[in-house]
């Protein structure tokens, strides 16, 4: 499976989100990681190789428009897809302005999640 | 020839240059009347002619009249008065009623005429029992008046002033008389310089007391050098001619002196009295702007007038639901049917009526309309007592009292319609955040449940769905339906409460007793944290609405658990302060980030947010605060010393009840 062993991090606050994508992911052979806030998100991606992201944009400490451009800053490049419930055309463009691969909005089906995660590691 | 058998409008005109104005007063009455009108012309055949400038005036105008369609009449007579009231009286024996007669008033009025009625004075009152209405015009505004002629009235006289007349009087006497005596022969002094003397006082009395002092001591001053210094010596008697003389010219000069210096005093008391009535008049003006709203303003108006005027003051203002009632402050004041109709037409044609108008100059209510350059607010009325002098400066002063009413209602008027426009906007502003922000927090725990439930479907599918997987996958769908189902009762709850769907019903009940049952319903929940409660010393009954009041508890309460660590307190406290009651509810979560203790309770701040925070929590304080505020008390924060939350909710009336014991 391409996915095995890929290591990915979601940074997201909302338990729920990482906990029913921590079961999704890890069944799918991923290396799962996750944060609840920016900063801690941040780390992981600085420390963990890590291959790919998932990155919701209301975070308690920054909001992931910002934190974006400084993943992206990452020496060792990974993919990084933007998951919200913020819609309309100005969040999806400044979400691709400031560096983000894909962008998939709140509520999502898995196998969406599961094709842009595939494709963009192929990509890679 | 006038026609027989008509109603007709009777316009009396003269010389004066603003005659004028009258044929077109006279013009709009019989148009709106509907009947024709007639001009008199009284030419005085008395001793004096008019100049040829008022001849050429005079021509005219009548043929002005003419031109404008009345009927003209010229007559020459001795008497004007005699001539209009005979005249008005031939046109009733030929049928023709006289129904409006119109009347120029000069107000600019001459130093000795203000002691004689005007001729449109004496007609008001020749003609008082008749039905005819008089509309008396004033045609030249004076706004020089002085009160000189108040210094006549009785209640003008003060005992000061007579007093200070004799002693004033006794002074210059006896400055005479001890200057006769002491002073040696050759610095003899002359009649001429007690003379001198007593016009000095004379003067010195009318200029600080009025004319009445002044006169009386001229006439004091009079009989004493007369007593004193003439000739026979020790009596009133007058010894020679030359003396009679010097003693008239003494009197006269006396006499005029004491009006030029009374005269000069009404012009400095009028002055006075004007800059006082600006500042009062500022003062009222400063007072009502800083008013809440225009009901206050207008009691503050209302009441300050009042009292400047010395008269009662009535505002009538368009209600403002735009139906045709009239708004009345105060609203217990009773207007005769005739008072009705005359403000109705001050309203409906934005002009002064009433008392000193041409418009039914016999009421006893004047009525100014609250008019400004955009728009006509209302009409203020004052009801003018007897004793009040109606003259031209009283008009004036009536005039920019409306004037400044108005300015101020209207300003009023449009901050309230600016603050209106502000909300509507704030509120369109918040509703289209609100949708926004809905969609947002009902999206998030969506999202999980739809995750969950695809995530376990799938693995159950591949059959890889372990029972740890499948426990905490549906563990999390349920917290996250729950999380849901709050945050949209607290929607609605929110929606209701700010509508005013929800009816508050206030009781007396023992604050105790609700924070106990708070407490019991949320045990479950409470269950991982130290409660401790504090209840009051004494037994006292808090007027509030119970369910709502527990609400508010409830989240709090609620609040305080989801933020404090597992097993630390949660200490609840009844207490009273110096005006009411509260409940005190602290925490030991990381407390309120600085800056932070009102926005907690904003909705609006919270929408603004909504984002970043758990989805279904934020609303609950907001909640908080909507019931609070309507039940007429509050909801604050604080952080207390030993870190956390102090949240105070605050209640107005408390009582305290005494147990009986059995």
């Amino acid at each position: 499976m391409k996915l095995k062993g890929c290591k990915v991090v979601v940074i997201d606050d909302s338990k729920a989100i990482r906990s029913f994508l921590r079961a999704f992911l890890e069944d799918e052979g991923m290396e799962f990681y996750e944060a609840a806030n920016a900063i801690e998100g941040f780390k992981i991606c600085q420390n963990e190789k890590i291959d790919l992201a998932i990155l919701d944009l209301g975070l308690p400490d920054f909001d992931g428009l910002e934190i974006l451009p400084k993943i992206k800053q990452i020496e060792n490049k990974f993919p990084i897809i933007v998951l919200t419930a913020r819609r309309g055309k100005e969040v999806v463009e400044s979400v691709y302005a400031k560096g983000a691969d894909a962008y998939l909005s709140k509520p999502f089906a898995l196998e969406e999640l599961l094709e842009i995660i595939e494709k963009k590691l192929c990509l890679t | 020839m006038v026609k027989i058998g008509e109603n007709k409008v009777l316009v009396c005109i003269n010389e004066h240059p603003n005659s004028n104005t009258l044929l077109r007063v006279a013009d709009k009455k019989a148009k709106e009347l509907n009947c024709g009108w007639i001009v008199l012309y009284v030419e005085p055949l008395e001793n004096y002619s008019i100049d040829k400038d008022s001849q050429r005036r005079i021509l005219h105008f009548l043929a002005l009249a003419k031109e404008m369609g009345a009927e003209i009449h010229h007559i020459k007579s001795y008497n004007s008065l005699e001539t209009i009231i005979t005249f008005i009286d031939d046109l009733k024996k030929s049928n023709n009623l006289v129904e409006h007669l119109i009347i120029g008033q000069n107000s600019n009025v001459r130093f000795f005429s203000r002691f004689k009625s005007s001729l449109s004075e004496k007609i008001a009152r020749k003609l008082r029992k008749t039905a005819i209405e008089i509309h008396i015009i004033p045609l030249i505004e004076n706004s020089n008046s002085t009160n000189f002629i108040d210094q006549f009235k009785w209640d003008q006289i003060k005992i000061r002033g007579i007093a200070f007349a004799f002693a004033i009087t006794l002074v210059a006497g006896l400055i005479s008389e001890v200057a006769q005596r002491l002073l040696p022969v050759s610095w003899q002094v002359k009649i001429s310089i007690v003379i001198a003397l007593f016009l000095l006082s004379s003067i010195i009395s009318s200029m600080l007391h009025g004319l009445i002092p002044g006169l009386i001591v001229s006439i004091l001053g009079f009989l004493l050098i007369d007593y004193l210094y003439i000739f026979p010596i020790y009596s009133f008697e007058i010894g020679s001619p030359s003396d009679v003389i010097n003693m008239v010219i003494f009197l006269i000069s006396s006499i005029v002196l004491s009006f030029m210096g009374a005269f000069n005093k009404g012009y400095g008391v009028d002055l006075l009295r004007k800059r006082r009535r600006s500042q009062v008049l500022y003062e009222i003006y400063r007072l009502a702007s800083e008013a809440r709203d225009k009901d206050h303003a207008i009691r503050i108006l209302h009441n300050e007038l009042s009292k400047l005027l010395e008269a009662e003051v009535v505002f009538f203002l368009p209600s403002d639901n735009e139906n045709n009632d009239k708004k009345i402050y105060p609203p217990d004041i009773n207007l005769k049917s005739e008072d009705e109709e005359i403000l109705l037409k001050c309203w409906q044609e934005s002009c002064a009526t009433g008392l000193g108008t041409s418009i039914s100059f016999k009421s006893e209510w004047r009525f100014e309309p609250l008019a400004t350059a955009r728009d006509e607010i209302g009409v203020i009325g004052v009801k003018i007592p007897n004793s009040l002098k109606l003259d031209a400066s009283f008009g004036l002063l009536l005039k920019t009292v409306a004037e400044q009413a108005g300015a101020i209602l209207e300003r009023i008027n449009l901050v309230a319609k600016m603050n209106e426009s502000q909300m509507r906007e704030e509120r369109e502003k918040l509703r289209s955040l609100l949708l926004s922000s809905i969609s947002h927090d009902l999206k998030t725990p969506l999202s999980s449940i739809i995750g969950c439930l695809s995530v376990y479907k799938r693995m159950q599918n591949s059959q890889r769905l372990t029972n740890e997987n499948a426990s905490e996958l549906t563990e999390t769908a349920l917290e996250e339906a729950q999380r849901l189902n709050s945050f949209i009762s607290n929607i609605l709850e929110m929606t209701r409460i700010e509508s005013g769907d929800v009816e508050f019903h206030k009781e007396w009940m023992a604050p105790n007793i609700v924070i106990e049952q708070v407490i019991s319903n949320m045990r479950n929940r409470l269950k991982d944290h130290e409660l401790i409660f504090h209840d009051l010393d004494k037994k006292i009954e808090v007027e509030m609405d119970v369910e709502m009041t527990k609400q508010v508890l409830q989240n709090i309460i609620d609040n305080a658990i989801k933020y404090s660590p597992k097993n630390s307190q949660i200490i609840i406290s009844c207490q009273l302060d110096e005006n009411g009651f509260l409940y005190k509810i602290k925490d030991c979560g990381p407390g309120i980030a600085n800056g932070k203790f009102e926005a907690i309770f904003d909705k609006y701040e919270r929408l603004m947010y909504s984002d970043s925070k758990v989805a279904g929590t934020g609303l609950g304080l907001s909640i908080c605060r909507a019931i609070m505020t309507e039940q007429g008390g509050f909801v604050r924060v604080t952080n207390h010393k030993d870190g956390g939350a102090e949240f105070v909710v605050w209640l107005s009336h408390f009582r305290e009840i005494n147990e009986v014991v059995l």
